[in-house]
C-alpha cells in the first residue's frame, strides 16, 4: 500500500467539496456551448439528464466499491483482471485524466486571456495556472480537499451573487417553447455529452482517502451541488441571452457578468468573479494533477506518489499545447473527450462488476459444494 | 498566499495605467464619402474632466475631442486612431454608437452585429439612430451639466426610467431582437436641435408632446443633442421611426414602460386639457391565438396615475366624475395604441414583441419556426385596450373657479 496515499484523511464536507468542484468547475468554462444546439429553449433539461445518467452510474459504482472493502478501483481491477489488465485499465484512466485536465486547463488559460488580460501570453496564463496547482497538488490531497472546501465557500457567494445581479436581465419567456427541438434531440444531445459527467469515475478513485461508510452521502451531495451548478447556469445564460444569441456565446458565465449593469456604479463586474473562476479551476486542475499521480502510484504499486506529480504537470501541460488554438481546444474537449467518454470509462468499470458477480456466484457455488461435501 | 501570488503575476503583461488610454466614450458611423465608412470617435480628455471643469475645461464639451475618420471597419478604424492620439484606443467604456439615418436605412447588421465578439465591447452600450449624420450629432451634441461627457451620454439615455419616449433597449437587447424570429429591433432615436424651429411645424395648432420625436422638438435654448422616439428595424434595416406616445405604448407593452405625463382632451371643456401622470398597475396582459392563419392577440394594459392639473377647474376631483377622467384617458390612449400597433403591421415588424408570448403556444421550437411568425403579423387582428385607474387627484380636492 502506498504509503504517502494511505495517510490523507478527510472529512466528509471536504470531500464532497472537491468532488462537486471537479464535476461542476466546467459551468465556467464552455459546458453549455454544444448544449443549446440540442436543446434549445429546453437546454436546461440536458443537465438535468446528465445528473440522472450520473446517478444510474453511480449504483454500479458503489456496488462495487461495496462488493471490495477497503480498495479502490485501481486496486479492485489488480484483484479481478491480473496486473497486465490493471495497467491498461490504469493507463486508460490516467489518459482520460490528462486529457481532462489538460483541456480544462488550456480553456481557463484561453478564458483568463480572451475575458480579463488580453496581452499575457497563453503560454504565461497556463504556465502560472499549473504552477500554482502542482504546489497545490505537492501539498497533497489534504491540502486539495481543504482547499476545495474554503474555495468552495468562496465560490458558491459569489456565484450566487452572480446569479441574483442577472436577474434583472433574465426573460422569462426564453424557456418558451417548452420543449425545445423535442424530447428526441434533447436525449440525443444529452448521450452525446454524457461525457460531462465522467468525473464521477473518481469516486472510485478517491474512496480510499475519504470515510468509507460516507461515500454514499459524499457521491449524493457531490452529484447534486455538481447538478445544481451545471443546471443553473444553462437556464441562466438562456434566460439572460435567450435562444438562439445564447446558442452563439462560447463563456457563458462570463457573458452573464458582463452583462450586469445596475446604475452607473454597479457595472463591470467581472472581475469581482474572476476569482471565482480561478479558484474552481485551481481545485479542479490540482486535484486532476494528484489523481493522475495517485493512478500511476497505485498501477504500480510503489510506496510514494509525490515523485509522479511533476511529471503528471509536465504531460497536463504539454496536451494543453497541443490545441493549435481556442477553436481547436473546444472542438477536443466537446468533440473528443467529452463525446461518449462517460460509456467509454463506463466499458472497464462494468467489466469488473461483471467480473465480480461472476467471482460471487464461483465463490457461492464453491461454497454450496464444500457445504455439500462436508 | 503563495498560490495568490503567482496567479497574480500574469496581470504584468496588461499593466496600463488608466490616464494612459484614449477612452472612447461614443462611436459615430455614417456612410463614408471616401471610404465605406465615415467612423467619428469622442475621446475623453480626462485631465479636463478631473479639473472639474475648472479653468473653462469642464462642460461645454471641453472633456472630450471628436475624431472622424475614413475606414473601412470600425476596429480598423480603432487603430487608425492611433497615429494621431498619443494613447491606446479602448472601447470598453464607450456608451453609445450612434448610426446615421441613411446608414441605418441601408442596414447596419454588418457593423454592429461583429461588435459582439470583440472583448472591450460592451452589450451594455447603447444603439442609437440620428436623423442627419452622426458625425454631426457627436460634434455638436456637447453637455452643458456636465463635465464628464461620458455620464452625461449615460443620464440621457437612462431617461428611460421618468419618460415615455426614450427606449430602455441597450446593444445587448438589439442585438437579441435582432436575431429572434419574428422580433422587431427598437433603437433610441436621436437628432441635432433643428436651428431654424420655425419649419418644425407649419402652423401653432395644439399638439401634445407625444407628437415629438427627435430632431422635431420646437424649442430654443439648451444642448443641442435631442433623444425622442425610437427608430424600428426589420432584417437590420431601419424601416420607420416611433414618436414619443408610440415608443410608450411599445414599453408598455414591453414592459419597460415606468411614468409619463399625459394631457388628455377635457371631456366637458374639449379645447382643455386633463394633465395625468400615468403608470403602470400590472405588467400588460397579453395572449395569443395561433389557431389557424391569422392570429388574434389580446393585449390589455392595466394603468394608473394621479391627476396632476385640470386646466378648465371642472371638479372632476369628486368620487363619481372621477370615472369621466378615466374613461377620457383611455379613449385618448386605446385611439393611439391601436394606430401605433396598425403602424408596425405596416412596417411587418413586431417592435412589441408579441411574438414572445405567441412562442408559448407551441411545443417545440421547430414548430414555432414553422409557423413563421414575421409573415403573420402584419396580417394579425389585434384587440388592444388601456384600462387607466385615477388613484389620487394632488393636492387640491376641489376647484373653485377663478373670479371674473
Amino acid at each position: 500500500m502506498p504509503k504517502q496515499l494511505e495517510n490523507p484523511r478527510i472529512g466528509v464536507k471536504e470531500a464532497i467539496a472537491v468532488t462537486a468542484l471537479f464535476i461542476g468547475a466546467k459551468a465556467f468554462l464552455s459546458y453549455q456551448v454544444p448544449l443549446y444546439h440540442y436543446g434549445a429553449t429546453a437546454t436546461w433539461m440536458i443537465p438535468v439528464l446528465h445528473v440522472a445518467l450520473a446517478f444510474a452510474a453511480l449504483y454500479p459504482l458503489l456496488w462495487l466499491l461495496d462488493r471490495h472493502p477497503d480498495k479502490n478501483i485501481i486496486q479492485i481491477g489488480q484483484e479481478m483482471i491480473g496486473p497486465y489488465g490493471n495497467a491498461a485499465l490504469s493507463a486508460f484512466f490516467v489518459v482520460i485524466l490528462i486529457a481532462l485536465t489538460g483541456i480544462t486547463l488550456r480553456e481557463f488559460g484561453e478564458r483568463v486571456v480572451s475575458g480579463f488580460l488580453p496581452d499575457t501570453p497563453i503560454s504565461m496564463a497556463v504556465l502560472l495556472f499549473i504552477v500554482a496547482s502542482t504546489v497545490i497538488a505537492f501539498l497533497g490531497f489534504d491540502a486539495i480537499a481543504r482547499s476545495a472546501y474554503i474555495f468552495g465557500i468562496a465560490i458558491a457567494a459569489g456565484y450566487v451573487l452572480l446569479i441574483g445581479l442577472s436577474i434583472p436581465f433574465w426573460r422569462l419567456d426564453a424557456v418558451f417553447p417548452l420543449g425545445g427541438m423535442g424530447a428526441k434531440s434533447i436525449i440525443t444531445g444529452a448521450v452525446i455529452t454524457s461525457g460531462d459527467m465522467v468525473e464521477i469515475f473518481i469516486l472510485g478513485l478517491i474512496i480510499s482517502f475519504v470515510p468509507r461508510n460516507a461515500i454514499r452521502k459524499i457521491s449524493y451531495w457531490s452529484i447534486g451541488i455538481a447538478g445544481v451548478l451545471l443546471a443553473s447556469s444553462t437556464l441562466v445564460a438562456l434566460l439572460v441571452f435567450t435562444y438562439p444569441v445564447v446558442s452563439e456565446i462560447n463563456i457563458p458565465t462570463l457573458l452573464v457578468s458582463r452583462i450586469i449593469n445596475i446604475g452607473r456604479f454597479l457595472q463591470r463586474m467581472e472581475v469581482i468573479f474572476a476569482p471565482v473562476w480561478m479558484l474552481s479551476a485551481l481545485a479542479q486542475i490540482s486535484l486532476g494533477i494528484y489523481l493522475i499521480s495517485s493512478v500511476t502510484t497505485y498501477a504500480l504499486r510503489l510506496p510514494y506518489n509525490r515523485p509522479f506529480i511533476l511529471p503528471a504537470a509536465v504531460a497536463v501541460t504539454a496536451l494543453a499545447f497541443v490545441p493549435n488554438n481556442v477553436a481547436e481546444a473546444l472542438s477536443w474537449d466537446i468533440g473528443i473527450i467529452r463525446r461518449y467518454t462517460f460509456f467509454a470509462v463506463g466499458v472497464p468499470l462494468v467489466l469488473l462488476y461483471g467480473l465480480t458477480i461472476l467471482r460471487d456466484r464461483k465463490g457461492g457455488d464453491r461454497a454450496e459444494k464444500q457445504q455439500e461435501n462436508s | 498566499m503563495t498560490v495568490l501570488v503567482i496567479l497574480s503575476l500574469s496581470g504584468c503583461w496588461n499593466y496600463q495605467e488608466p490616464d494612459e488610454i484614449a477612452w472612447v466614450l461614443a462611436l459615430g458611423l455614417d456612410k463614408g464619402r471616401q471610404n465605406v465608412l465615415t467612423m467619428t470617435t469622442v475621446v475623453a480628455v480626462p485631465k479636463a474632466i478631473g479639473s472639474g471643469g475648472q479653468g473653462g475645461n469642464g462642460g461645454g464639451g471641453k472633456g472630450f475631442f471628436v475624431v472622424s475618420m475614413e475606414v473601412n471597419t470600425i476596429l480598423e478604424g480603432l487603430e487608425l486612431l492611433n497615429a494621431f492620439v498619443d494613447r491606446r484606443a479602448d472601447l470598453s467604456h464607450t456608451a453609445w454608437i450612434v448610426f446615421g439615418r441613411a446608414l441605418a436605412e441601408e442596414g447596419i447588421d454588418r457593423y454592429y452585429a461583429p461588435l459582439a465578439r470583440f472583448r472591450q465591447f460592451r452589450r451594455n452600450s447603447s444603439i442609437l439612430i440620428t436623423q442627419g449624420r452622426a458625425a454631426d450629432l457627436l460634434k455638436n451634441g456637447k453637455p452643458i451639466l456636465e463635465d464628464n461627457v461620458s455620464k452625461y451620454y449615460q443620464l440621457l439615455q437612462q431617461g428611460w426610467r421618468f419618460t415615455e419616449f426614450i427606449p430602455r433597449d441597450t446593444f445587448h437587447d438589439f442585438y437579441i431582437a435582432s436575431k429572434t424570429p419574428g422580433v422587431g429591433a427598437v433603437a433610441n432615436l436621436a437628432a441635432l436641435q433643428d436651428k431654424d424651429e420655425q419649419d418644425i411645424f407649419p402652423n401653432n395648432r395644439p399638439k401634445d408632446k407625444g407628437a415629438y420625436y427627435a430632431g422635431r422638438i420646437p424649442r430654443q435654448g439648451g444642448g443641442r443633442l435631442e433623444i425622442m422616439g425610437g427608430a424600428v428595424f426589420r432584417g437590420g434595416k431601419m424601416v420607420g421611426i416611433l414618436d414619443a406616445d408610440e415608443m410608450g405604448f411599445v414599453k408598455m407593452v414591453r414592459g419597460t414602460f415606468r411614468r409619463t405625463i399625459q394631457a388628455v382632451p377635457d371631456p366637458k371643456h374639449p379645447d382643455k386639457y386633463v394633465i395625468v401622470e400615468v403608470k403602470p398597475r400590472t405588467r400588460a396582459e397579453v395572449s395569443v391565438d395561433v389557431e389557424g392563419d391569422v392570429p388574434h392577440i389580446a393585449v390589455r394594459i392595466p394603468l394608473e396615475g394621479d391627476i396632476i392639473s385640470i386646466q378648465s377647474g371642472e371638479n372632476y376631483e369628486r368620487a363619481s366624475r372621477i370615472p369621466l377622467v378615466e374613461r377620457s384617458v383611455e379613449d385618448y390612449l386605446n385611439r393611439e395604441l391601436r394606430a401605433t400597433i396598425a403602424k408596425t403591421q405596416q412596417w411587418g415588424t413586431d417592435a412589441f414583441e408579441f411574438s414572445s408570448k405567441a412562442q408559448r403556444q407551441f411545443f417545440t421550437w421547430r414548430a414555432w419556426k414553422v409557423y413563421d411568425w414575421a409573415s403573420r403579423y402584419p396580417n394579425a387582428i389585434v384587440d388592444a385596450t388601456v384600462d387607466f385607474r385615477v388613484r389620487r387627484v394632488g393636492l387640491l380636492h376641489e376647484t373653485i373657479p377663478i373670479r371674473e
